[in-house]
């Protein structure tokens, strides 16, 4: 017995930090038993597609946050960035006799030319992130009121329409266009020097400026895909609401935010990467659907958005450690 | 030494994540008496100092305070137990005034009733004025700590260690910042602690400051107690040997051969930011070229101006004959093939929580990648050759830098450099922290190096390593090269005295 | 030695001045600018409608000021703003005192201020992260609590508040008067305000020194929920109702005004004295748009605009040595 006691500590010794790495797929998967078991409309093939339909446009706004947040800094304005852009975007494409792609160039080009401003302002006049893009969020958020007239535009060309609400093979337009954009990031991060310099940037700012990487390019870069996934993001909600107003934006900033942090991108830069924030997304499109499938008032997505992003961190932070330790230790 | 000694520490462990800091150390230290402790970069005096003061605790061993055994958890009790560090790092609070640092957690009360929460301002002032006349300066007390000097800043520390009624007070490398002048009234007021009975610990690296201070000088290395000893009873060249523990010749194996082209020619590069006046150096291919000085003279500052990472007021940088714009950046540097190996490895260095991998290529992702698509393939070439020329111990190139040790980290920024491709290097402090067998790998890398033709100019605060590897040395001296020796004519003494300013070898440069 | 100590010490009295003014010249050329453009703005009535209106925005930038003094930030101040003036007033609609009702608005405050403190100090949040959670938290009770409509509570004693007068002066200026002699007392006459200094100039120095960091930066986002809580229950009183939406974006325009003010997020610089300054310029900012007739859809879009190109130019200025 005492032979066996003895060796157990080093045979059932839990590797934490892959643990950790895989912490978010246990929690997803135990999300979904949850669901499942409580409510028996989770797993029907329709709330599933709901889900993912719903997800995908945040996880697109999110993609971009990540990379933002990966390089130490944090995008407050892509709510309002969304709403300005789909409100930009609708009134071009109501323009007579111009093309579709122009009016969808000119939203998603709106929220790239925002995002190139919070660049600006983070890397060349070195303003806090959070100062510089809450700047942005609420003249993004000033101006799709000004654009909107105090009317809501409405009633989209069907072929506009169909990139919200069209399939492709069975499958709804935004997941296929969310992948897309997945696939252009991944490939960004993965196997791009730009990714490199992101990452590095991000770990330690002055290390990457000494091993010659340009710091401003880096980070302008940064926010600016971060504005266009807003932009973006902000076509596809008008498509699918066929319509443009200017709450469009509104409470997405919290869950996206939460999205990331669940997906294990550290607030600190450098550590975390755009595969885990899919998984974040869907994590916290899960528990918005499961509320309102559980009868909830929507009024308590607020405090639930709120409350998840600070334990999320919290839970991140300390199962980082947690592995550190062990590593430094082992 | 007689009576009971202020501070008696005893057996003394400390280890941090791959490294043994302090390795069964004593120290003690009587009333009156400076306590000067010396020893290489990473010998464990800082680690010791804090110790005592109450910013890390130890893993074992004992201290006595005046006798009674302790355990300090906290700067707090540190304080109340009547010790005072300061600190390399300031500890002042910028945007507060003079007594308001000095009194900073301890500050006087009001008497009045209901008021008692409120700062007494004026008896505050008053008390910091008479301790500051006590140590004979006059620094005004309401000036904003910001807009004092350096050695006025230090005057306030030393008030401020002063206050709590300390009987001993650590001094952390104080003269680092100082010019001869400010340094002469530091040692003014240290002799009048010790005349009021205060014990000092004098941490330092400039070993003439020894014998015009101190009273016993400890030594450090590697973490390790070698010896204690009356500092009428050593000379420098004891201090040094008991430091390094070992002859420079058979450490050092260089192969010196005729330099080539020239590398880096900086002609009149002064900097009123970074105190650089007038400097003029050279370095070669084919050559190591050493930049001796003591800390705060100068060294790291010039090594970043040349790289392009601080801008300079005026002068000229020529790179392999190639004039270079004033307002240059560290990528446009890279790219002509210069590397620097910073000062501080673990925040300018790399990227710690970042792989090996990722830390190796990060300085020549333009050179690797010109097309900026990273091929995985490529990457685990270089990533792999360069753990296996320098010996990376680590498992593989996806481990985190942070979990290698200091040596190893060290490698690992090497290996960024040598990935670049670079002609021209600049090691700042290349061994610094770092264990001997590693050191000895660095040194070989370096020879290797100039033997392939490129240039190499070195920042170094260790004289032997200075005279063992360099062809020729410079010597700064308060911002500025005072001389240069040619390899055969260098000499401890000869340099030391290049750095403290007491001869001015090289007027051509001036 | 000497006489460097006295010049270096008279160069800060004017550094101090130097930056004062920059906001309050600005300040006046907006006066100016808005009299020329509309009559009605240089008169004492409105001159007494922007001090009201400035008030709450006063009490909200001084909890900025202390808690951008540390280097910190509270992107929750506007909605903790909105959830204790929805409590003030649930409390009086269930049958509570004024008093004790205002009270509960105030604790409600300072609660979620000890929460922000807690995830700072203890829980090592980036200020953002945890305040912008609280934000999400706050602002979401206090929709879930009114029901997403506006509550209303008249009782004498609260409504004093917001459209009393002592003397000839506002209730809403006084209370902002007292907010700000509290404070000034708080960062300059106790022993809790050098540590508001240190925090933001020196963190690693004051532990050092002995100063317990973390329980003094908790009391800072106590400090500055409380003062948010106060804000809340004034408003409220004005308003003779809370609204779950009343607060947003107040958060920004605190900021705004501690940064116009001179007060920065580098090494604990800056101090309240500029934060009225900077209260000032945004108080005058949106009452003269609003008196020259700037359409409210422009409101937002402009003030924004106008704001960060401030804190933009500021910083750009003050980096090439132009400013202080």
């Amino acid at each position: 017995m005492q032979e066996t006691a003895a060796k157990k500590p080093a045979g059932l010794r839990l590797d934490l930090s892959f643990v950790y790495r895989f912490s978010r797929i246990f929690v997803l998967a135990l999300l979904v038993t949850f669901m499942a078991l409580v409510t028996p409309n989770f797993l029907t093939g329709t709330n599933t597609i709901n889900i993912l339909r719903q997800a995908s446009l945040s996880a697109i706004l999110a993609l971009g946050e990540t990379i933002v947040i990966l390089t130490a800094g944090i995008d407050l304005s892509i709510g309002a960035v969304l709403t300005m852009s789909g409100i930009v975007g609708a009134t071009v494409l109501k323009m007579d006799g111009v093309p579709l792609w122009v009016g969808v160039l000119a939203g998603v080009g709106c929220g790239a030319l925002v995002g190139l401003l919070n660049g600006l302002m983070v890397a060349v006049v070195r303003l806090p992130a959070f100062i510089a893009t809450y700047g942005t969020m609420w003249i993004a958020q000033g101006l799709a009121v000004v654009f909107l007239r105090g009317y809501i535009i409405y009633d989209f060309d069907k072929r506009f329409r169909f990139i919200g609400t069209g399939y492709f093979l069975d499958i709804p337009m935004p997941i296929i266009i969310m992948a897309l954009v997945f696939g252009v990031f991944w490939f960004i991060m993965h196997k791009s020097t730009l990714g490199r310099s992101l990452y590095a940037v991000g770990a330690r700012q002055e290390t990457a400026r000494l091993s010659g990487i340009n710091i401003q390019r880096t980070l302008i870069l940064a926010y600016t895909f971060s504005g266009l996934c807003a932009g973006l993001a902000g076509m596809l909600f008008v498509a699918r609401l066929n319509a443009a107003e200017a709450g469009l934006g509104d409470s997405l900033l919290l869950p996206v935010i939460a999205g990331v942090v669940l997906g294990g991108t550290s607030l600190f830069g450098g550590e975390g990467g755009i595969s885990g924030t899919v998984i974040g997304v869907i994590i916290m499109m899960i528990i918005i659907n499961g509320m309102n499938l559980l009868g909830i008032n929507s009024v308590w997505q607020g405090p639930v958005q709120g409350a998840i992003i600070i334990i999320a961190v919290i839970l991140d932070q300390w199962g980082r450690r947690a592995a550190a330790r062990q590593q430094v230790g082992g | 030494m007689t009576g009971v000694p202020l501070i008696a520490a005893r057996g003394i462990y400390k280890a941090f994540p791959g490294v043994q800091a302090l390795d069964n150390v004593d120290f003690d230290l009587y009333p009156g008496e400076a306590h000067v402790l010396i020893g290489e970069n990473g010998a464990g005096k800082s680690t010791l100092m804090k110790i005592l003061a109450g910013a890390y605790h130890p893993d074992a061993g004992t201290i006595e305070v005046q006798g009674n055994e302790v355990k300090i958890q906290n700067p707090r009790e540190a304080h109340s137990l009547g010790i005072s560090i300061i600190y390399q790092e300031y500890n002042l609070v910028p945007f507060l005034n003079v007594a308001q640092n000095i009194y900073l957690g301890r500050a006087p009360r009001r008497q009045t009733p209901l008021l008692g929460a409120l700062v007494d301002h004026k008896k505050m002032h008053a008390d910091a004025e008479t301790l500051l006349r006590s140590l004979n300066t006059d620094v005004d007390t309401h000036a904003t700590v910001k807009f004092l000097g350096v050695a006025q800043q230090q005057m306030c520390e030393v008030a401020k260690a002063v206050s709590v009624n300390a009987r001993v007070i650590i001094m952390d490398e104080p003269t680092a910042a100082l010019t001869s002048r400010e340094i002469e009234q530091l040692f003014n007021l240290i002799r009048l602690l010790k005349s009021k009975g205060i014990g000092i610990v004098y941490i330092s690296h400039r070993l003439n400051e020894v014998h015009e201070i101190g009273d016993r000088v400890t030594v450090l290395r590697d973490g390790r107690y070698i010896d204690t000893k009356q500092v009428s009873e050593v000379t420098v060249d004891d201090m040094i040997s008991m430091m390094v523990g070992r002859s420079i010749e058979n450490l050092y194996p260089r192969n010196y051969r005729e330099p080539g082209e020239m590398a880096l020619r900086v002609t009149g590069l002064s900097s009123q930011a970074l105190r650089l006046r007038h400097v003029n150096l050279n370095v070669r291919c084919g050559e190591i070229v050493g930049l001796a000085g003591l800390v705060g003279a100068g060294r790291t500052e010039l090594a970043k101006a040349i790289f392009g990472a601080a801008p300079y007021d005026s002068g000229a940088v020529e790179i392999f004959g190639q004039p270079i714009e004033k307002n240059n950046s560290p990528a446009k540097m890279v790219r002509r093939g210069v590397g620097l190996i910073p000062e501080d490895r673990k925040s300018e260095g790399l990227a710690l929580i970042l792989s090996v991998a990722e830390n190796v290529v990060m300085a020549s992702l333009e050179r690797l990648f010109p097309r900026s698509f990273v091929s995985g393939k490529k990457e685990a070439s270089v990533v792999d050759g360069a753990i296996k020329d320098l010996a990376i111990a680590t498992p593989s190139g996806k481990r985190q830098v942070q979990f290698l040790s200091g040596g190893n980290q060290q490698k690992v920024v090497l290996a960024k450099w040598l990935a670049t491709n670079s002609r021209l290097f600049i090691f700042d402090e290349p061994t610094r922290g770092i264990d001997v067998g590693a050191k000895a790998e660095v040194h070989s890398l370096m020879d290797r190096l100039v033997a392939q033709g490129a240039a190499v100019l070195m920042i170094s605060s260790e004289l032997p390593e200075i005279l063992g590897m360099s062809d020729r040395v410079y010597a700064m001296h308060e911002g500025r090269v005072v001389a240069e020796v040619p390899r055969a004519e260098a000499t401890q003494e000869r340099l030391l005295a290049y750095m403290m300013g007491q001869e001015n070898g090289n007027t051509r440069n001036n | 030695m000497e006489t460097r100590a006295t010049t270096e010490q008279t160069k800060s009295l004017p550094s101090l001045l130097q930056r004062v003014p920059a906001v309050a010249w600005v300040l006046l050329a907006l006066i100016a600018f808005f009299a020329m453009l509309a009559p009605g703005f240089f008169t004492l009535g409105n001159f007494l409608n922007i001090a009201v209106q400035g008030s709450v925005l006063m009490v909200l930038a001084l909890a900025a000021t202390i808690v951008i003094l540390t280097q910190g930030i509270d992107l929750s101040s506007g909605a903790i703003l909105t959830f204790s003036g929805i409590i003030a007033v649930l409390s009086m609609q269930a049958g509570l005192p004024a008093p004790l009702a205002m009270l509960a608005g105030l604790l409600t405050g300072l609660a979620c201020g000890a929460l922000n403190g807690f995830l700072v100090s203890w829980a090592l949040l980036p200020p953002f992260i945890a305040t912008l959670g609280m934000q999400g938290v706050a602002g979401g009770l206090a929709v879930v609590l009114s029901r997403a409509g506006a509550i209303y509570a008249d009782a004498p004693f609260f409504t004093f508040f917001g459209s009393g007068r002592l003397l000839i002066i506002p209730m809403p200026f006084v209370v902002a008067a007292v907010a700000y002699l509290c404070t000034w007392v708080v960062l300059y006459q106790t022993p809790f305000g050098s540590y508001i200094f240190a925090l933001g100039g020196n963190e690693a120095g004051a532990a050092l020194s002995g100063v317990r960091t973390k329980s003094w930066k908790f009391g800072v986002y106590v400090f500055a929920g409380l003062l948010a809580g106060v804000g809340g229950v004034v408003m409220a009183a004005r308003l003779r109702a809370a609204d779950p939406i009343v607060g947003v974006g107040w958060e920004f325009d605190a900021i705004a005004a501690t940064i116009l003010g001179g007060t920065s997020f580098e090494e604990g610089r800056g101090g309240i004295a500029g934060t009225i300054a900077g209260v000032a310029l945004i108080a005058v900012l949106r009452n003269g748009l609003n008196v020259i007739g700037l359409a409210t859809a422009w409101q937002a879009a402009v003030i924004g605009t106008i704001i960060i190109g401030a804190i933009v130019l500021d910083v750009l200025l003050k980096r090439k040595g132009i400013l202080k």
